[in-house]
């Protein structure tokens, strides 16, 4: 999607303002946060779905609030909740029946389980470390983790990061089309232009299918 | 921060599921520090790539 959330080579957001080191400001903010831990089973971009926010709600609601747009969304795609019911939650508890349910006491050995997305699957590889590459001028609807600024440029691979589950699926329930990630460089007067120095570089892990050979 | 012309800045845009940190280059004046030493003064910044640490200058020095 060519939305808001890519805003890679964006000017006008202005200086970072660096907050203190606090992982959490507030309660909530700890909730979402387990909440979306614990229903994510497999790769980090299930139910990654923000991107689909309003534009003015994505730059104003924060991280905590974006992760908080993205369990509401795969709360509706499952069924446990309606949009009525979002709206309106009161006496909202009773509906379980036939979704896992995780108790308190479950929960922090749930966190101590760790597990990469990586996965160890033979698949053969489309590209080699040193090809040229060009990004695909793809411009898909849903979630796609192929950021705009890249479409269209030449790099070269510099390493292949294994094989993973694709998230432009994975994020929408669409299975996982297992292939090759890998890590490609980009001169950076390649992608910014005259503007920038002719000795910087940019990298950027890139999935076997945004990518084609450079002829 | 500032960086001379003759720098070659390496930018790693984490696109997918591989994060990534910055190893501080090391600081002047920390000579003969122990590894804890080192690691006490390695600021969150410096890991992100953002600054640089600045040489470091004992208590005792004049």
């Amino acid at each position: 999607m060519n939305g808001i959330h890519d805003m890679g080579g964006m000017d006008g957001f202005g200086q970072v303002q660096p907050q203190d080191s606090e992982a959490f400001h507030e309660l909530w903010e700890k909730q979402i946060f387990v909440a979306n831990r614990l229903v994510r089973t497999e790769s980090l971009n299930e139910g990654r779905l923000s991107e689909s926010m309003n534009p003015v709600e994505y730059l104003s609601w924060g991280y905590f609030g974006r992760s908080l747009h993205s369990l509401e969304r795969k709360a509706l795609r499952t069924g446990l909740v309606t949009e009525e019911e979002l709206k309106n939650p009161e006496g909202r508890l009773a509906r379980v029946e036939g979704f896992p349910v995780i108790r308190a006491e479950e929960v922090e050995a749930r966190f101590r389980t760790r597990r990469g997305s990586r996965i160890q699957v033979e698949v053969p590889p489309k590209f080699q470390v040193g090809n040229r590459v060009i990004v695909k001028n793809e411009h898909p609807r849903g979630h796609t983790r192929c950021p705009r600024y890249f479409r269209g440029r030449q790099g070269q691979v510099q390493r292949d990061r294994g094989v993973w589950p694709f998230p432009d699926r994975v994020a929408h329930g669409l299975g996982d089309k297992l292939q090759h990630c890998y890590s490609v460089r980009f001169a950076a007067t390649e992608l910014w232009g005259s503007r920038a120095d002719p000795k910087d570089r940019v990298y950027a892990d890139l999935f076997e299918d945004y990518l084609e050979a450079a002829t | 921060m500032t960086l001379e012309e003759d720098v070659e800045v390496h930018v790693w845009d984490s696109t997918a599921d591989l994060r990534y940190l910055v190893i501080p280059e090391r600081p002047q004046g920390t000579e003969g520090m122990t590894e804890d030493e080192l690691a006490a003064l390695v600021t969150r910044d410096s890991m992100v790539g953002v600054e640089k640490l600045k040489p470091f200058k004992s208590e005792t020095e004049v």
